[in-house]
């Protein structure tokens, strides 16, 4: 069997059965390959041929005379090995690496291009296949009409009598079209990846843009000190709430970054922790949910950290204690900087005995790391979306620390954010 | 040619703005001018137009949009601005999202006022 017989088979499948006598084949639907004489009692049956084979792609490998010494596994299909409980075999050559001894089945393959002994064909529409939710064609990455037909043609070929038969099975180019279509898809996502990247990043531009101007906007009036009495207040409202819907642009669009691993943090060292701190009691200072915000700053904390980021953090978990409080109450929120040993420092949030808390199923569900995920009581007490919570939790991982919430429902939450002086190199 | 003219009006700062969108440019001056009175504002709406500027005057603070329209685009200013004399820390660019920039650069993201103002009247006491 030559290169060239081989290139025949695997590209004018028809063809190489074009060249076996009429006589040969016996072709039912639905008739057992026992019915039809094939005795798997006595045969071993051989799956794995050249690559239209639904278990795995395989390639044929030739020697500088253009002869058949090896088949190659390029990739077996594990839906297919999960569907008959067998480990999934290594990829690689078959002649070294498999159950079957590739000398001695080579002049069995060479039998079976000449003159196979029977050949059974049997024609499957490929959703009545798939309507198996346990077929193996069910590839994850496979979009097979539903007019597709499965075509398998099963070859004996006698052996000796002290020896098994050998049953080939070809089967039409599943495999091939899962495989191609497999580097296809990738090919597809990683563009729809990159789109979706750009469009992401267009749209927070273009939606940030006005929510701005219109902040600007009012800016500049509630700065006017001839104002009527309640304006400034409703227009600061009206400003909070487009900045809040700006930063809400954002953090979509930074979850969205992180979730593909494309966001980068932009560290700088010597980092007076201390000042991020004070800079969010500051800005929640005149916020009318809270009652008290107690600031206890270690001023002695440096570190390497994007200032931006964790600000953004600290300012995400003070706006939460003072939106999730206890009904008819303001919240009395805590912010502490501390020292946790020589690697860690500390920044913790805590807003008992106001606050609103949470139960134990809530926690394990923020913790799981659903976007837009909130608890219910949470849902009842403001507007939000949840993707603060996981942001935060990202942005503090990325810095290489950690959050962890500690929490009782009815009295509140205590939200520490722990944070290496010094992140490690990023590998 | 005759050199390159760098006027500075007396001691009044003078700032220059750079948006691709006009409209929020007139809102962007506005709201300067309420932060910052008795400073000289430009505006420019390409980045050819503001380099042209920088190149014909000496600013006290520029302050330019990074994508205008492409990613990036703003970098080429600040690159402008940095040759022509404006110190790094009188340089600042906004973005509507999270790029990474250099450490060099004072980012500020677009909406946040507070974080405008306050950079703002650092640059310019």
């Amino acid at each position: 069997m030559t290169n060239k017989d081989w290139a025949k088979l695997e590209s004018d499948m028809p063809n190489f059965f074009d060249q076996i006598p009429e006589e040969l084949y016996t072709e039912a639907q639905g008739d057992s390959l026992t019915q039809a004489g094939f005795d798997f009692s006595h045969a071993a049956r051989l799956f794995f041929f050249i690559s239209p084979s639904p278990i795995g792609l395989h390639e044929p490998i030739f020697d500088a005379q253009q002869t058949l010494v090896d088949i190659k596994l390029l990739r077996a299909n594990s839906a297919w090995y999960r569907y008959k409980s067998s480990p999934l075999p290594e990829d690689g050559s078959l002649a070294s690496k498999t159950r079957f001894k590739f000398e001695e089945l080579l002049p069995h393959l060479r039998k079976c291009w000449d003159k196979p002994d029977r050949v059974h064909t049997q024609r499957f529409d490929i959703s009545e296949v798939l309507s198996d939710p346990n077929s193996p064609y069910q590839f994850p990455d496979s979009n097979f009409t539903s007019g597709y037909q499965l075509v398998s043609h099963w070859i004996r070929i006698s052996a000796a009598e002290d020896r098994s038969d050998l049953i080939l099975e070809f089967s039409n180019d599943l495999d091939r079209a899962a495989f191609e279509n497999y580097a296809d898809q990738g090919r597809q996502l990683e563009r729809l990846l990159t789109q979706r990247q750009q469009w992401l990043g267009d749209a927070s531009h273009e939606l940030r843009g006005p929510l701005n101007a219109a902040a600007m906007s009012l800016n500049v009036v509630t700065r006017r000190e001839d104002l009527p009495e309640g304006v400034p207040a409703t227009l600061r409202t009206a400003e909070r709430y487009l900045v809040q819907m700006s930063d809400l642009v954002r953090d979509m669009f930074d979850t969205a970054k992180l979730e593909q691993d494309a966001f980068e943090l932009a560290t700088t060292p010597n980092i007076r922790v201390h000042e991020i701190v004070e800079e969010i009691a500051e800005e929640f200072a005149a916020d009318h949910d809270i009652l008290s915000l107690r600031s206890v700053p270690d001023r002695s904390i440096t570190a390497t950290l994007d200032r931006d980021r964790i600000r953004q953090v600290v300012r995400n978990l003070v706006s939460n204690a003072a939106k999730y409080r206890q009904e008819a109450k303001q919240a009395t929120i805590a912010l502490t900087l501390r020292r946790a040993g020589d690697t860690y420092f500390e920044i913790i949030v805590d807003d008992t005995p106001n606050g609103l808390g949470m139960n134990d199923t809530d926690l394990e569900a923020l913790n799981s790391e659903q976007p837009f995920w909130r608890a219910e009581a949470a849902k009842a007490v403001a507007t939000g979306t949840g993707l603060g919570v996981q942001l935060s939790r990202k942005l503090v991982e990325r810095s290489g620390g950690e959050i962890i919430y500690e929490s009782e429902f009815g009295v509140g939450t205590t939200v520490t954010v722990r944070l290496p002086y010094i992140p490690m190199e990023s590998p | 040619m005759f050199g390159r003219k760098k006027n500075r009006l007396n001691n009044t700062p003078s700032v220059l703005l750079v948006d691709d969108d006009k409209g929020q440019l007139d809102v962007f001056s506005t709201w300067i001018a309420a932060v910052k009175p008795n400073t000289h504002i430009q505006t420019a709406s390409s980045v050819q137009e503001a380099l042209n500027l920088i190149d014909s005057q000496r600013f006290s603070l520029i302050i330019s949009d990074y994508s205008m329209p492409h990613a990036g685009a703003g970098l080429d200013i600040f690159r402008a601005a940095h040759q022509s004399g404006v110190p790094k820390s009188n340089f600042i660019m906004l973005s509507g999202t999270s790029d990474a920039l250099p450490d060099e650069i004072l980012l500020i993201s677009k909406g946040d006022l507070a974080a405008l103002e306050s950079a703002i009247i650092q640059a310019l006491p």
